[in-house]
């Protein structure tokens, strides 16, 4: 069997928008060098596909898949009986699971930490039995398959959800935008005065099977940006050059970065609680109603927390970040008092 | 003409990422040993698990960082499998030594005895398996701009041994695979090398030629130690590199 049966990667077409021409050409990847040039930057994202699909059984005996979709922390959407041919939507739903339960998947033990409040499929999980992550990796690269979807229905290999500069296993998804840039086109880039750079991005699965869970995708989604990543973004934007993002993934992580970093430098561990403080008056003889929503990098609100009642004109909370992946949060305070509204953007990060 | 050590030892390998395939025997579990002692992580590939045991709980009791990872490099399935477990347990690989490697069925034989099927098997495990697993390494590196691969070479990939022919082809097929991609990857900061390790007091020698004068032969740790000072120097990518000349 050849590495991808359908189109040779870089054939892939290629839909070229130029706004200040005001043209559209359809090319394909092979030609993107053609498009830039000394100045660009081109960003990919270097995260390799984690082969996440374990199946396995609860303590019962129940059948359950699970598709790991991160492993710091360890997190994984649970399915009942089926396979990928199966589509996503069809699919059973996972035998009932609770906090402390234990899942058994070939040479691994997990015990649920807890299940999300969005959707009974998403777990959060530990390795069980004193079992190292070096032992949780052994069994996902020895048991696990690549998510796929029923499309196509023969086993994807894991060559095929890689792409030409995979690194680190951080992707549930391969970020299938970069498929199509092979070496040549890559090297291609370069000989033309492009810079070609990374950061590492979680790609998160792109269905759930669940609608309430897909409504809340992507979840939060770790990302790293080198130092030099950083660098030639910010030299390109600053001379005028063009960013090119391979890939959502990418720009959620450069736009994550870009708006939240500058003040997101604190750093809060797992068993950290984030004290929140603000001072909020209105007018004499109102009142105000304060709403405090816990946003994702992007902006997408995760969830609604429970404000308590002002005291003496100020709003103190808690906010537990355990059950938080490892990303950059903001908080959103809203108050409304008559007509009188404000806003204030906390950001912070989680980094283990 | 300067020497290498001349040159200097001017590349460090503290906290870098290694793999190292063969590792359970031999030159790679020398190769693995001496890397660690530099303050590598390790990742050792070969394809028996317990051999591999062994060598990591000596490396770790020694301070060291190293995982076993039991494959065959010569089967397909497996690479990407071995790449990503090793890149998810040390990060992104500085150095890839291709090591593995077979005879073929000993006692050797001529080429026209050689039954093809075994010539084909030799091809795999030291050709194509090395050309596969570099494909899932060298573009990380090319994207980080630095990285190593090295292949262990042999004279039998110069010189024309009779009865040594499909591991002759096998590493003459490899050097110039070495050749190649050192050109290709010019300017992108990787480097490719071959080094003929020369001969070692190693069961596979033994295999090869079992009624050889093992004090006549170099032991695999010593040619580990120059292998590791030959990947520290700065020898050019490309190049062709013999132990015994060092």
């Amino acid at each position: 069997m050849t590495g991808d049966a359908w189109v040779a990667r870089e054939e892939v077409r290629l839909l070229v928008v130029d706004p200040r021409a005001r043209e559209v050409e359809v090319a394909r990847f092979a030609e993107l060098p053609r498009f830039l040039g000394a100045g660009d930057v081109v960003v990919v994202n270097d995260a390799a596909t984690i082969p996440g699909v374990l199946r396995g059984s609860t303590s019962c005996g129940a059948f359950v898949e699970a598709r790991v979709i991160e492993t710091e922390p360890l997190r994984a959407i649970l399915f009942g009986p089926g396979d990928h041919t199966i589509r996503t939507e069809d699919r059973a739903p996972p035998p009932r699971v609770f906090a402390g339960d234990r899942l058994h998947f070939p040479g691994l033990i997990v015990r649920i930490a807890n299940v999300s409040p969005i959707s009974p499929r998403l777990v959060e999980l530990t390795i069980d039995g004193g079992a190292t992550v070096a032992e949780l990796w052994r069994a996902i690269y020895r048991a696990g398959a690549p998510i796929q979807y029923a499309h196509r229905r023969e086993p994807l290999p894991m060559w095929a959800v890689q792409t030409a500069y995979a690194t680190r296993p951080w992707a549930a998804e391969m970020p299938s935008a970069g498929r199509p840039l092979t070496w040549e086109i890559l090297l291609a880039l370069r000989r033309r005065g492009a810079e070609v750079v990374a950061l590492t991005h979680a790609a998160g699965p792109s269905a759930t099977g669940d609608a309430a869970l897909d409504a809340a995708l992507p979840l939060p989604e770790r990302y790293e940006i080198p130092e030099a990543t950083a660098r030639a973004v910010n030299a390109a934007h600053r001379r005028g050059g063009r960013v090119i993002a391979i890939g959502t993934t990418v720009v959620r992580a450069l736009e994550a970065n870009a708006t939240a970093a500058p003040t997101a430098s604190t750093k809060f561990g797992p068993t950290d609680r984030v004290l929140v403080e603000i001072e909020c008056q209105a007018q004499e003889g109102l009142s105000p109603q304060v709403k405090v929503d816990l946003l994702n990098a992007r902006g997408d609100v995760l969830r609604t927390l429970d404000a308590p009642a002002l005291t003496d004109g100020r709003l103190r909370m808690t906010l537990p970040v355990a059950s938080l992946a490892n990303s950059t949060y903001v908080l959103r305070i809203e108050a409304a008092a008559g007509e009188q509204t404000a806003q204030q953007w906390v950001a912070f990060r989680i980094a283990r | 003409m300067l020497t290498a050590r001349a040159q200097g030892d001017d590349m460090d390998l503290q906290g870098t990422s290694a793999i190292v395939t063969g590792a359970s025997r031999g030159l790679g579990r020398a190769l693995a040993e001496a890397l660690a002692s530099a303050g590598v992580k390790v990742v050792a590939v070969a394809r028996h698990e317990g051999p591999l045991g062994d060598l990591v709980a000596g490396i770790r009791a020694r301070g060291g960082v190293a995982h076993a990872i039991a494959a065959d490099v010569a089967n397909k399935d497996a690479v990407h499998r071995v790449i990503g477990q090793a890149t998810a347990l040390v990060g992104p690989i500085d150095l890839a030594i291709h090591n593995a490697s077979t005879l073929g069925p000993v006692p050797l034989r001529l080429l026209l005895d050689t039954d093809c099927e075994d010539l084909a098997a030799v091809l795999e495990t030291n050709l194509v398996g090395p050309f596969r697993m570099t494909k899932a390494i060298a573009g990380q590196m090319a994207l980080r701009g630095r990285g190593t691969i090295v292949h262990v070479s042999s004279d039998a990939a110069v010189s024309a041994y009779p009865r040594w022919g499909a591991y002759g082809v096998s590493k003459a097929a490899q050097d110039h695979l070495s050749r190649i991609l050192a050109a290709e990857l010019e300017g992108t900061g990787v480097r490719v090398l071959a080094i003929d390790p020369g001969e070692m007091d190693t069961e596979m020698h033994a295999a090869a030629i079992p009624d050889a004068d093992r004090a006549s032969l170099a032991r695999p740790a010593d040619v580990a130690a120059k292998i590791v000072a030959m990947i520290r120097s700065d020898r050019p990518t490309g190049a062709r590199l013999e132990a015994a000349q060092w």
